[in-house]
């Protein structure tokens, strides 16, 4: 069997263009060839740029010939169609916004293209980021791994599309979870990122205080890269961090492993699938083996954090959105139901919320003290099938598979998802949290994992394939 | 030759460089004063003789030994919402009557390393929020009519500096709570920018509003005393580390060629026709310094005031939710307020918020083509104790109605915005004008209203009860 061009990591592209083995077109037309061989099951992409993607390649071949490669140049991406693209349309996964065509790009989505990246597609979405897997205007996406089952979401098309080998990265948004849930259940590698660490000027809000943007790749090293280009002040986002952006490639390999990983014991492990926590269970030997001493640690007020996250998301929500949810049996189930409940939310219950952030950012830097990072399965379960997701099923989704995310929104630190496994066939996964703006401290022990173990190697059938017959 | 008490802290400070006096006689002074009007006039709350007198000697020695600060020997007051380390901190009310703190506010600190003499706590509405008569410690009486109110809630402030108990006050200001009893007792008082002012040790009442600044009876000792207690503080993560001008140094130069803003609209809406001539006077006095008047627009400002009720509304509830179960302990007006405000909704509060930057841009669009913004301070004069009605001239209305409207934009804009006595209405009553600047340019204010006053005498009209004693 020999490997499709879109089946390589970012990073082996950039290889096999410097060497000359194969170029941007090579790669670009094998990823058409995937989108089209695929997406007719998966739906992942909302909007493909296939002859602009083709032109854009042909730019970045010259590029490569002529010695001016910039550090993405020449590799496809996709973004989750809530981020701005000018000239491109942007539906927000809703019907609401199925024809607006936005005249600025987002931030992150410029610094790509600025680097060399070439957007060749829009990818699906739950409608606004929170309105659950069967989007009623676009449908549903369907996991590569067993089109069956969700991919998860919010970043349901940046998941799947990149499981599928359609291209290497993705970028997702997340605000309880909606980039490491579809990691997980696709297998990715997903970060999200330290809040503020990734500018969202141009990302459709859903909850500014827990939003954040960050890459959805198949290795720890093209997260690593696609951050050491999306990361970075922009004065177009009030919430957008001044610091400096470290090297996060070059801290792959930087130091030597080892120091301590707190295990989160208690509600993080509550709740989670045996299959999981066996998997999860290997992962943290592979740890130990690397050379990390694994320690328990407790948060004791993760409950309430996930309590309170919720209390700033639904008033938040409704506050941005309160002209798209006016009729609310226009929208998707889950945001619909998300927002009913929002306008008996008082200002004192919001407050109490937001106030108790500070209070757990204290307790989560209690339980990090002395640790490189903290470890807790990255869901309680795989992906569950698509046809278990309606009604009661989809609430009782969503306070399971937000659990082991959403308190990392409410603090604000980072949090990445690893695939650890596979079981009856789709992915488990591991995740990491640090302090804020130990991002790089996380990729670089999701990378020495990924060095030991084969776990992010494993393709779905349908991209080994490469389509359905 | 005047009594001590009676001279501002500039004319002070030059007696005692002079050697003329000596801190530990104005302090006598000062105290004497204290005893001989506060019976009426209830603006002070505790007594600080001792620790004021240990001061006033160690700056008797520091103007002998030369080593004299900016503020050495000059007595103040702090509005009794500020904590002070061994001395009662009751907040106005009889939840915190016994509440010693164990260190001093960032500000109290400041004031005493620039020399000055902490000599009273003064009077203040409840928690900067209640009625004006303080239920548990009464009511603050208007030098200038004491059947009148101070205003507040820094009732106590302006009371004390009007009635030349001593000659500069810190007070709070959350919308409108420095200059309205700045304007009602014919004195001058500095809402600062947000943040310049770091407000470690001071109660809140509305932290995305809440202001502490200085009061006094020139804008020359305003700036003396902001002088002393401007600048960042790591414990208030509001007050950011932004360079501090010489505010005093910056004072004395011409403004001529300055140009003066007049709102078209909000502002002059709703007063009565003496406080509007009195305008009409101070510009005529701007112009002949060399200003020029120009007529701006500001979109979007009529709907601030409500806006900065539903924030404070909302912040105010949630500070005090720990107290809420001993409701009958509060100041009935307190407690009225802090029961409605459980209604208001988190979409309130969020759509409060959000309103900020519209106000913001409106104003920050017309102070590009001017250099301060002119308004009456408030829209009447001091309304009658036990009455409280505003009266505009063509209607009598409760007195919030209208109280505000004219502070509370520059609280939700956090712009800095002086108070200075503009004359006195056919009831012999101070009124008074408001001059608002750019964030961080608090010189701007104090560098016209300065001018203004050396061409003025009105900041130097003492009430009767000062003559009389």
């Amino acid at each position: 069997m020999t490997t499709e061009p879109c089946d390589l990591t970012a990073g082996e592209m950039i290889d096999g263009y410097r060497s000359g083995s194969f170029s941007p077109v090579d790669v670009v037309e094998s990823c058409l060839r995937r989108i089209d061989a695929t997406d007719g099951l998966i739906n992942a992409v909302r909007h493909l740029r296939g002859d602009d993607a083709l032109a854009e390649a042909a730019l970045s071949t010259d590029r490569w010939a002529q010695g001016t490669a910039r550090p993405l140049e020449g590799v496809p991406f996709g973004l989750k169609d809530i981020i701005a693209t000018a000239g491109v349309p942007t539906t927000g996964g809703s019907a609401l916004y199925e024809d607006w065509v936005p005249t600025e790009s987002a931030a992150h989505a410029d610094r790509l293209v600025e680097a060399g990246g070439v957007l060749i597609a829009k990818l699906e979405t739950f409608e606004f980021a929170c309105g659950g897997p069967e989007n009623k205007t676009f449908g549903a996406v369907r996991n590569p791994w067993d089109p069956a089952r969700t991919t998860g979401g919010s970043s349901s098309g940046s998941g799947a599309a990149v499981a599928a080998g359609m291209m290497p990265m993705a970028i997702g948004t997340d605000t309880g979870g909606s980039i490491r849930i579809p990691a997980a259940y696709c297998g990715l590698t997903g970060l999200k990122p330290t809040y503020g660490r990734v500018p969202r000027h141009g990302v459709m809000g859903l909850s500014w205080t827990l939003d954040h943007a960050g890459p959805m790749t198949r290795t720890a090293a093209d997260a690593a890269l696609m951050m050491s280009v999306i990361a970075g002040h922009d004065a177009r986002d009030a919430y957008a961090s001044k610091r400096p952006v470290p090297d996060y490639v070059g801290a792959l390999d930087a130091s030597s492993p080892g120091g301590r990983i707190g295990r989160l014991r208690g509600w993080f492990e509550q709740d989670v699938d045996p299959e999981v926590l066996d998997r999860y269970e290997t992962a943290l030997s592979d740890l130990r083996s690397l050379g990390y001493e694994v320690v328990d640690v407790d948060v004791p007020d993760a409950g309430i954090a996930a309590v309170a996250a919720w209390q700033v998301c639904y008033p938040e929500t409704l506050s941005l959105h309160a002209a798209n949810f006016s009729v609310l049996d226009d929208r998707d189930e889950m945001g619909a139901g998300l927002l009913a409940a929002t306008p008996f939310v008082s200002a004192a219950d919001y407050l109490r919320a937001l106030r108790y952030r500070t209070v757990f950012q204290r307790s989560l830097g209690t339980a990090l003290a002395g640790k490189v990072a903290l470890a807790l399965p990255g869901t309680a379960s795989p992906a569950p099938r698509l046809a278990d997701l309606t009604g009661p099923g989809l609430g009782n989704w969503l306070a399971t598979a937000v659990r082991q995310h959403i308190p990392f929104n409410y603090a604000g630190v980072p949090a990445l998802c690893v695939p650890s496994g596979l079981i009856d066939g789709v992915p488990a996964s591991l995740q990491l949290v640090g302090m804020p703006h130990d991002d790089a401290a996380l990729l670089a022990i999701a990378h020495r994992y990924q060095g030991i173990t084969e776990h992010h190697l494993a393709r779905p059938s349908l991209a080994v394939a490469g389509g359905v017959s | 030759m005047s009594e001590l008490w009676e001279l501002d802290a500039l004319e002070l400070r030059e007696l005692f460089a002079a050697g003329t006096a000596s801190p530990t006689e104005a302090l006598d002074s000062c105290l004497t004063r204290i005893a001989a009007v506060d019976g009426e006039v209830n603006a002070v709350l505790t007594l600080c003789e001792e620790r004021a007198r240990a001061d006033a000697g160690v700056s008797d020695a520091r103007w002998a030994d030369g080593t004299a600060r900016p503020m050495e020997g000059i007595p103040f007051g702090l509005k009794d919402i500020i904590s002070t380390a061994g001395i009662a901190t009751t907040g106005g009310s009889s939840i915190y009557a016994d509440f010693v703190p164990d260190e001093d506010a960032c500000l109290t600190s400041r004031l005493s390393e620039a020399g000055g003499v902490l000599i009273a706590k003064l009077m203040t509405y409840e928690f900067a929020f209640g009625g004006e008569v303080n239920t548990h410690y009464g009511a603050m009486r208007n030098p200038h009519d004491l059947s009148r109110t101070t205003g507040g809630s820094s009732g106590g402030s302006g009371g004390a500096i009007a009635a030349r108990e001593m000659p500069l006050a810190i007070g709070t200001d959350t919308g409108g709570s420095i200059r309205l009893p700045a304007a009602y007792c014919g004195i001058t008082g500095l809402k600062p920018t947000y943040g310049r002012v770091p407000r470690h040790g001071v109660m809140g009442l509305s932290w995305t509003l809440d202001h502490a600044g200085p009061m006094a009876r020139s804008v020359a000792d305003v700036a003396l005393m902001l002088d002393a207690i401007a600048g960042g503080d790591p414990r208030d993560p509001h007050a950011p580390d932004i360079a501090v001008p010489d505010h005093l140094g910056g004072l004395g130069g011409s403004i001529a060629g300055m140009r003066i803003g007049v709102p078209t609209t909000w502002f002059f809406e709703r007063l009565h026709p003496d406080v509007r001539q009195a305008c009409d006077d101070a510009l005529e006095v701007l112009v002949s310094l060399g200003c020029e008047v120009v007529p701006v627009e500001l979109p979007g400002i009529e709907l601030a005031e409500r806006a900065g009720w539903t924030i404070m509304a909302a912040e105010s509830a949630s500070y005090h939710e720990g107290t809420f179960d001993r409701l009958d302990e509060y100041d009935e007006r307190f407690a009225e307020r802090l029961v409605s405000s459980q209604f208001v909704t988190a979409l309130d509060y969020l759509a409060a918020q959000r309103y900020r930057s519209v106000v913001q841009e409106s104003m920050g669009r017309a102070l590009s083509s001017v250099d301060v913004l002119f308004t009456p301070g408030t829209p009447t004069t001091a309304p009658r104790l036990g009455v409280m009605e505003a009266d505009l001239g063509d209607e009598i209305v409760p007195w919030l109605e209208v109280a505000a409207r004219c502070t509370f934009p520059f609280n939700l804009t956090g712009m800095p915005a002086l108070v200075l006595p503009s004359g006195l209405d056919r009831h012999g009553l101070p009124m008074s004008i408001q001059l608002a600047a750019r964030p961080f340019d608090d010189l701007a204010c104090l560098r016209v209203g300065h001018a203004f006053q050396t061409a003025t005498e009105h900041h130097r009209v003492a009430p009767a009860l000062a003559a009389s004693v």
